[in-house]
């Protein structure tokens, strides 16, 4: 493996090819006409346009990512995260080309793209999951009561082959499901290949915990580390931290290690992230992402692994590396987004003033500066801000410092709110749930 | 009820530009629109072409690819002449030749990329310059 086609855009492409530079791979990378002159291009080897601004023609159009490593000359694909990172047919035509996916085999993100059967095998490897039905959810209303009956209510209907939130439906009462269950089938139908949907119980008030899994090729995996992402706005996280506050070590450890004992046994290969909510001093399985997570700096802050460089060597058929000792402490990322700081609309334009802070503790992941400008085709992450102190109050007194250095203009950004959140006794005291937020804001009068 | 989505193109195309975007698709009262504007390089040299039939004086129009391949030389011998619509040259996509077309008259320049060159999606393959009459 020496040509490494870069299949996505922005900071993370940036980050990957970093990587690959620093491990004498070789680049290569492809974009839309609208990121002609992304700074993202720079470290590549090699740069292609396979297509216009529109992501269904660039880069969600898997054809025309296969042709350009072709072009490319390329010897491996990494997906980064979102586009294609977790379509397991884009993996699969990557393998039928004789090229190397970076990312797990395709039958396993199959498997665990699905939402039933993943929930099925995570709890027959002894993965905790929340009580829910085991397979989809029948046609006939009556059977579709008698399943839900039995969970109990509130319960949130989910679609099975979906995400982002679509088809979900919280249902609080019996008298409510019918509506619910039509509202969300006809929603799925528009969606996803997959019609099926399922029902687990609906817990109110809960944290969003995930862990970091890194496996072998042999059958070897291992749990590198715990994240909390709980400060959330639409289902879309906002800062995260490793360790989660106020949960023992030895707790994350066990809970870890089922993980791992889990992904191992179903075949799982490279990097993958086991998210979970935790209510009630317990934790219950929500889903596997098969990929790399946007917030995988604060594991390798504080577990001292290149998680990007482990996917590379893990994908050439190694090991991914020890961990050069145990760096520990606490590190906190702050999602930095083009976006209006309340009302989250997306805010696209050019920068045209750009300070990012610096000094010990503190790295900052993004492909942008003054000048460049946030195109309104894609995400609207533009940075992400990671602390990493001896521990938790270093950390937010490190944050604190940073986000307040740290200068953006000529676009709206979450920077405001970042600042905000930080003088919030409950975001200081650690533990809010993923509802905390919405909660927060709309308190608040609305601009 | 909103007026049918053909008779409002003229109104989403001015929405798209006043916002920078590209392309729309959307489903709204049974009617379905997928609509891709050509960027603005593309435009522009279109339209000033089409105006004239030929380039535009003291302008050269840029001859885009029309995806990415490898770029595949014609016989057409630089600065020549040529009339909208001759074949300046091909990209090839596997098994696929695509025709690159001029898409005004004019003087053809010489090829920007070297014959099997890879080439991305509307990199520019020629620019074509206008003639004395």
């Amino acid at each position: 493996m020496r040509r490494v086609l870069i299949a996505n855009r922005g900071e993370i492409a940036l980050r990957i090819a970093r990587a690959c530079r620093e491990d004498g791979l070789i680049p290569l990378g492809l974009y839309s006409e609208r990121d002609a002159a992304s700074p993202a291009l720079l470290p590549m080897a090699e740069t292609l346009c396979i297509g216009p601004a529109a992501a269904a023609r660039s880069y969600l159009d898997a054809p025309r990512i296969l042709r350009a490593a072709h072009l490319l000359k390329a010897d491996a694909i990494h997906p980064g995260y979102g586009f294609l990172s977790e379509n397991a047919d884009f993996a699969e035509a990557i393998l039928e080309a004789g090229l190397i996916w970076v990312g797990p085999p395709p039958p396993v993100m199959r498997l665990l793209g699905d939402k039933i059967a993943a929930r099925r095998a995570m709890r027959a490897a002894g993965v905790p999951c929340l009580p829910g039905s085991e397979a989809a959810l029948p046609e006939d209303l009556t059977a579709v009561r008698a399943v839900c009956d039995a969970i109990g209510y509130p319960l949130i209907i989910k679609a099975s082959g979906g995400g982002g939130g679509k088809g979900m439906r919280i249902v609080p009462t019996a008298g409510e499901l019918e509506y619910a269950v039509a509202a969300a089938r006809a929603e799925v139908a528009r969606s996803f290949r997959d019609p099926a949907l399922y029902a687990e119980a609906y817990l109110p008030s809960a944290r969003h915990i995930e862990i970091q899994i890194l496996a072998e090729g042999t059958g070897h995996a291992v749990a590198v580390g715990t994240r909390e992402c709980s400060v959330q706005r639409r289902h879309q996280k906002l800062i995260e931290e490793s360790a989660p506050p106020d949960i023992s070590a030895e707790r994350l450890a066990a809970l870890g290690e089922s993980c791992a004992r889990a992904v191992a046994s179903l075949g799982y290969v490279g990097a993958g992230t086991v998210e979970f909510l935790y209510a009630d001093n317990a934790f219950f399985f929500i889903e596997m992402n098969t990929r790399l997570q946007v917030e995988h700096p604060v594991t390798e802050a504080v577990s001292g692994i290149d998680i990007v460089r482990a996917q590379l060597r893990i994908a050439a058929g190694g090991a991914p590396g020890e961990a050069p000792g145990q760096p520990g402490g606490h590190a906190i990322e702050c999602r930095i987004n083009a976006e209006h700081p309340v009302t989250f609309q997306p805010a696209p334009g050019t920068i045209t003033g750009w300070h990012l802070p610096g000094g010990p503790g503190v790295r900052v992941d993004t492909h942008l500066g003054a000048g460049h400008t946030v195109p309104p085709d894609y995400d609207s992450l533009i940075a992400k801000l990671i602390v990493h102190a001896p521990d938790r109050p270093q950390a937010l007194r490190k944050l604190r410092a940073a986000l307040n250095e740290m200068q953006i203009e000529g676009v709206e950004t979450t920077l405001p709110l970042h600042r905000r959140l930080l003088t919030e006794p409950a975001f200081l005291a650690g533990g809010v749930d993923t509802g905390w937020l919405t909660h927060l804001l709309t308190q608040e009068p609305q601009p | 009820m909103s007026p049918p989505l053909l008779e409002r193109l003229p109104e989403i195309v001015r929405w798209m530009r006043t916002r920078g975007l590209q392309a729309v698709d959307w489903s709204e009262n049974g009617e379905h629109l997928a609509l891709t504007l050509m960027p603005p390089v593309a435009r522009e040299g279109l339209a000033r072409a089409a105006a004239t039939g030929e380039a535009v004086p003291g302008s050269a129009t840029p001859v885009l690819s029309p995806e990415m391949g490898l770029f595949r030389h014609a016989e057409t011998a630089a600065d020549a002449g040529v009339a909208a619509g001759d074949i300046l040259g091909f990209i090839e996509i596997g098994p696929v030749r695509l025709a690159v077309l001029a898409p005004c008259a004019g003087g053809l320049g010489a090829p920007c990329h070297a014959d099997g060159a890879v080439v991305g999606y509307h990199a520019v393959l020629f620019e074509i310059t206008p003639r004395p009459r």
